[in-house]
């Protein structure tokens, strides 16, 4: 093609000389360039099947880095070289999704938080440990992990067949403040009734008693629409009564069921104990509610056990010492906290399936589940719970336990990220007062139904 | 200053006699409404640096204090210990250098020959005119949808948790940008600056380097720092290429401390305030061709 420059006719017959060779230089950098992006093909091949290394998914976070550290520590025990990929929290889920959908097995070990364990295990993106577990002699997970945990692991949930293991044994507590609660002669609150009388005492006395001077609310929880509502929600609502499905709940799409009294009435209940929490607090997530609990502005809320290490050092709370760690209150039945287990698994396209449950098996055994422990990651084995050194470094430990024991897990549905969504907005809409309880838990029985209806086609 | 006079001068065309009350009450008027409008507006851009830099030095009782604490608070090195001596932000810095400084340098090279040819040389049918559109029209899409081509170009090429997967991938980012940029500039010059070059016996090329691209230094700042800052901040392209510490950007790094219960205010403030300055720095020592670049 002849080049020719701007404003001169393009017949000129005597195109400058200095014309070609720039053209010359411009076709010998496409050259180069070329030759720049076929050069990665002909180089290095990966390494063959018979290099020992594991690739690992793990969250950013306590969690992910106490088996960052595991894995460096069985890599200079066994040679096996860990690659380690790392993704914050909300990217890790997506990530995990594309991986194990497309097989490519990227990842011989993945960590997951327990909710997305049954959309995982329901498309069969994950290995089963039976035949695993047969290879080295035993005939499943030991009796040391805490029932609870291990339940989240099946699938079908508790029953079926086993597809990874429980490393990090989260589940919620109910915070109080305690100092607050002997100066007004108040019991550690077994119902929400007690919750309620409580909060209602400590708002009216307590008008200039936080540490700042200003009011100390009664109660402060999260009500920020999606997890947040409906994480400080449940707990409420199963005390009550309220189930997520009914009675069909085992069927593989069940008839949603939040719009009966029970719900409801749960929702009324969380709405009233809302006239003693921050304004707001419909939108408050994790950040607000602990910066409330930390500054000593409010007197008791659910949390979860990874703040429990600041309310014993000055330097993050203005209330250090004086916070107390308990079981959930109950109402009709029986106080339950929310389970929130992180687990290991296997992708069912990993090619060295044998290699990584050894680390797998390694990771999750007693002396390294400790050092995760110590290092701020509750457990999931009984005899780490009740280990002596971890007791006197965390004396809230025999509440986790009971609390764990004692939790349930969010509905195993794999349509559990979308419902929670639809479900936490109007949770949130009745908390900030622009719907009734009646109308947001009628409106969001709707919607659940429409999610239901939509993948079972 | 020069505004005072600005005004000053304002002052004297509106009213000739110095005696003319009303109309100097309105000048005083209207110079102080400026001053109230450009004082918001640096503090509307100076707050959030300010705030970002006391949080990284506040204990966390003291970044959660209700009413906040502006300024009585015991200040604490310990976020930025943990940043960069517990945590790998040190490695991420040096990463994010290393790209953004790379990528920088590939984008301008490229792009500023690419722009000077489309600048100065007619294809056949129009084609140098589609190609500038063609250059620009990939940027028209958001970037969300090359991330999975991307990422499975990248495991092909067995380039995934390199930095060379982000140097070509932030090169491709801001090629078009820089065409754009330098096209402009080129075509502001007369030729006939490079043929009088080129009579006295320069080659193309040694009229570009010698005598043309002294003349647009502030445009290449301009371009340049642009390009830096996208490199430097890019999120979405890290997070999906990049996953290992020891190819992570400062920008995935700091992500990474959302967790799944806690936001680590402190942390990601400390890294924030180190992120700033070498951008900060460079803008600093280009700054008197970047207004000139701006405004050309």
């Amino acid at each position: 093609m002849k080049i020719v420059e701007h404003g001169e006719r393009s017949d000129s017959k005597t195109p400058m000389k200095s014309n070609r060779r720039y053209a010359n230089t411009m076709l010998m950098l496409v050259a180069v360039a070329s030759l720049c992006a076929v050069l990665p093909f002909t180089g290095c091949k990966s390494a063959g099947p018979g290099a020992k290394q594991l690739s690992l998914a793990v969250n950013s976070g306590v969690e992910g880095d106490a088996l960052k550290q595991a894995a460096r520590d069985y890599e200079s025990l066994t040679g096996v070289r860990v690659n380690i990929a790392e993704f914050p929290y909300d990217n890790l889920f997506e990530k995990e999704q594309i991986d194990l959908t497309a097989a490519t097995g990227a990842y011989d070990l993945i960590m997951l938080d327990d909710p997305w364990f049954p959309r995982f295990a329901s498309e069969q993106l994950l290995t089963d440990l039976a035949p695993l577990f047969q290879k080295q002699g035993q005939t499943g997970p030991d009796e040391d992990f805490i029932r609870a945990s291990i339940a989240l692991c099946k699938h079908p949930y508790e029953t079926g067949a086993t597809f990874a293991l429980p490393y990090v044994g989260n589940s919620q507590l109910f915070f109080y403040r305690k100092d607050l609660f002997e100066k007004y002669n108040l019991k550690e609150p077994a119902t929400w009734d007690d919750v309620l009388t409580a909060a209602k005492t400590i708002d009216e006395h307590e008008r200039t008693g936080s540490p700042g001077g200003g009011r100390v609310y009664g109660y402060v929880m999260r009500a920020a629409r999606g997890n947040s509502a409906v994480a400080d929600f449940m707990p409420i609502f199963w005390s009550f009564g309220g189930e997520m499905f009914g009675e069909d709940h085992l069927r593989r799409f069940p008839q949603p069921a939040v719009n009966r009294k029970e719900a409801i009435d749960a929702l009324k209940f969380m709405i009233e104990l809302g006239k003693y929490a921050p304004n707001g607090y419909a939108s408050f997530n994790a950040s607000e509610v602990s910066a409330h609990l930390l500054q000593g502005t409010a007197a008791m809320s659910i949390n979860w056990p990874a703040w429990i290490s600041a309310f014993s050092d000055p330097e993050k709370s203005r209330v250090a010492g004086k916070m107390n760690f308990a079981v959930m209150p109950g109402a009709r039945t029986e106080g339950r906290a929310e389970i929130g287990n992180w687990l290991i698994a296997i992708p069912r396209a990993c090619r060295n399936a044998d290699a990584a449950f050894d680390f797998l098996l390694w990771a999750t055994a007693a002396d390294q589940m400790k050092k995760s422990a110590l290092a701020g990651n509750p457990p999931t084995r009984r005899s780490v719970f009740t280990d002596s050194e971890l007791l006197a470094k965390f004396p809230s430990y025999p509440a986790q336990l009971r609390s764990l024991e004692r939790s349930r897990p969010r509905p195993r549905t794999p349509q559990w990220n979308e419902i929670e969504n639809v479900f936490g907005i109007f949770i949130s809409r009745a908390n900030s007062g622009e719907l009734t309880a009646e109308d947001a838990m009628n409106q969001a029985n709707a919607e659940i139904a429409k999610i239901v209806e939509r993948n079972s086609r | 200053m020069s505004e005072r006079y600005a005004a000053r001068k304002v002052a004297k065309s509106q009213s000739p006699a110095k005696q003319g009350r009303p109309g100097a009450t309105r000048t005083r008027l209207a110079r102080w409404s400026k001053y109230v409008l450009l004082s918001a507006a640096v503090l509307a851009a100076v707050t959030p640096v300010y705030w970002m830099v006391t949080i990284s030095l506040k204990s966390e009782v003291d970044q959660f204090a209700s009413p906040p604490r502006w300024f009585a608070f015991t200040p604490t090195l310990a976020h930025y210990y943990d940043a960069f001596f517990t945590r790998s932000f040190a490695k991420y810095l040096t990463t994010s250098l290393t790209v953004a400084g790379l990528s920088t340098i590939c984008a301008v090279t490229l792009g500023t020959l690419a722009a000077y040819g489309l600048a100065r040389f007619k294809l056949r049918g129009k084609l140098d005119q589609r190609l500038s559109l063609w250059i620009l029209s990939t940027r028209m899409f958001p970037p969300i949808v090359t991330a999975v081509p991307l990422f499975l170009m990248m495991r092909d090429l067995r380039l995934l948790n390199t930095i060379t997967s982000l140097v070509i991938v932030y090169t491709a980012l801001n090629l078009p940008f820089v065409v754009w940029m330098m096209r402009g500039f080129f075509r502001e010059l007369p030729r006939e600056l490079e043929e009088a070059a080129m009579v006295d016996g320069d080659s193309r090329l040694g009229a570009l380097v010698r005598v043309i691209l002294p003349l647009v230094t502030p445009g290449l700042a301009a371009t340049a720092v642009f390009c830096l800052i996208v490199s430097w901040n890019e999120f979405l392209l890290a997070l999906v290429l990049t996953q290992t510490d020891a190819s992570m950007t400062l920008p995935v790094g700091i992500a990474g401390r959302v967790t799944q219960y806690e936001i680590k205010w402190g942390v990601m403030s400390a890294a924030g305030v180190v992120a700033m300055i070498p951008i900060l720095a460079f803008a600093m020592a280009v700054q008197r061709y970047l207004v000139r670049g701006l405004s050309l």
